[in-house]
């Protein structure tokens, strides 16, 4: 009970499950309390919001005796500092309590209420004579959990037995001399489990047009070539792939693909995690016209994060071109909303295609024009 | 001062949105309420001690809720000294 954490050791605990980085947690709580201290002084009382509430109390003068020697003195008037929990606080940290020395004493008083709450709100009235018997209430709750389990579990073993079964498929085709071939491969886990299965059992040419039939009906997937060669070992094979992978022009480096929005995603970082350069968000935000606050992303929308075809390094002119036309819808955005300095936007444009520039000329404003020539020379 | 003025504040301070300081800010505060709910006292250096005390007021009545208690820390005290009631 006496156990005690100091801010840093929590700071640890937040910086598990956050998206913030960890300079920032330390920023953030410095300042926090630093703030609440500054408050207080000049407000006398700071609330926080299902936390509770600081205030500052005034002590008068009194008589009172020195905790270890016993001799009377006098306490100065001085301010004192209260807090009150706010409800929220109270109850959360009451409940927390409660779970933990229960466990072991009334498993069977807390075990009761439960399925009667989840009952209550799934069961219609007509059945609500009944129950007041535990074992009609109970059946509901229990027979729905393993039905479950067991399906997860069901998917979990198709998962590995595809995923074993495409290893066999892929092995065939190193191992056997005589076959050239070019397999078409989709992203593994989201492969359907039937077509795998079905290939296992049929011949070599059967596995071929199984194979592409499956390539056609993901359209979403990316899909990644790899070529086999039959005349070296298994290992220099893959190594060769993914050679032929990095190197191939018609490969993207980045294939196309959806992406749900979670808390903390930006372009910016979309851009840096899927292209490995920050500075190619516009890519981004061209290929989505949903999208018009680039600063402003709504969580939980899907968007389409686009092919990249060259490497970072070396881009082709069509990303160059694609990147130079999502900086100008910056710059439209940005001139549409009266952002301050929004040329930065094109010269961002100008160095990946200037020929976006020579195109869109006639839509640029003869100040951020100017402030564009000044800035490239 | 409330939870928005706060909010304004911390904002401006580490110039981030004040939807995001919000959102610290409870993040802060949760993990400090379920520190609490563990049964561990909080210790913040500059600030105080954030802990939890039985509220039972006699030997034979059960303990039913624990109550929260926060002791300021001694820089805190110093830090308000010059405070007067209005």
């Amino acid at each position: 009970m006496s156990d005690s954490i100091y801010e840093g050791a929590i700071r640890e605990k937040i910086a598990r499950d956050s998206t913030d980085s960890k300079p920032l947690l330390k920023e953030f709580s410095s300042a926090l309390f630093e703030t609440l201290r500054e408050g207080l002084l000049l407000d006398g009382h700071v609330r926080i919001h299902q936390f509770g509430s600081f205030k500052l109390k005034w002590s008068n003068e009194r008589k009172g005796k020195h905790p270890r020697t016993g001799e009377s003195l006098i306490i100065p008037a001085q301010p004192r500092i209260t807090f009150t929990a706010a409800k929220a606080l109270k109850d959360k940290v009451n409940s927390e309590q409660t779970d933990l020395p229960e466990q072991t004493v009334e498993l069977h008083e807390v075990a009761i209420p439960e399925p009667e709450t989840s009952v209550s709100i799934t069961a219609e009235p007509v059945v609500r004579s009944e129950m007041s018997d535990i074992t009609v209430i109970e059946s509901p709750g229990q027979t729905k959990q393993p039905a479950t389990v067991t399906q997860t579990q069901n998917t979990r073993m198709t998962a590995i037995a595809a995923t074993v079964l495409f290893a066999a498929v892929i092995g065939y085709f190193i191992i056997s001399p005589s076959q050239q071939a070019t397999v078409q491969t989709t992203d593994m886990p989201s492969e359907p489990a039937s077509h795998v299965l079905t290939t296992s059992t049929s011949n070599p040419s059967a596995i071929n047009s199984q194979i592409t039939t499956t390539e056609t009906e993901s359209d979403t997937a990316p899909e990644i070539a790899i070529t086999t060669d039959s005349s070296s070992s298994p290992v220099t094979v893959i190594n060769d792939a993914v050679a032929a992978v990095s190197t191939d022009p018609t490969t993207p480096f980045f294939s196309k693909r959806r992406h749900r929005l979670v808390n903390g995603d930006s372009l910016w970082r979309l851009s840096r995690k899927s292209y490995t350069n920050p500075f190619y968000w516009p890519h981004i935000y061209q290929a989505n016209r949903n999208i018009r606050n680039p600063n402003k992303l709504r969580m939980g929308s899907t968007i389409t994060l686009p092919s990249l075809y060259g490497s970072p390094d070396e881009l082709t002119a069509e990303d160059k071109r694609n990147i130079a036309e999502g900086y100008f819808q910056v710059y439209r955005y940005y001139k549409k909303t009266d952002k301050p300095f929004p040329y930065y936007a094109l010269l961002g444009a100008s160095k990946f295609d200037p020929a976006v520039i020579q195109d869109h000329i006639y839509e640029i404003d003869e100040q951020d024009w100017q402030s564009l020539q000044l800035a490239s020379n | 001062m409330n939870t928005t003025d706060l909010v304004i504040q911390l904002a401006d301070k580490l110039s981030i949105s004040q939807k995001q300081a919000r959102r610290m800010l409870y993040q802060e505060m949760d993990a400090i309420a379920t520190q609490l709910g563990e049964g561990k006292h909080v210790i913040i250096r500059g600030f105080g001690t954030f802990g939890l005390r039985d509220s039972r007021t006699s030997q034979q009545q059960p303990v039913t809720t624990r109550n929260i208690f926060f002791r300021a820390s001694q820089k805190f005290k110093d830090f308000v000294k010059p405070w007067r009631p209005s």
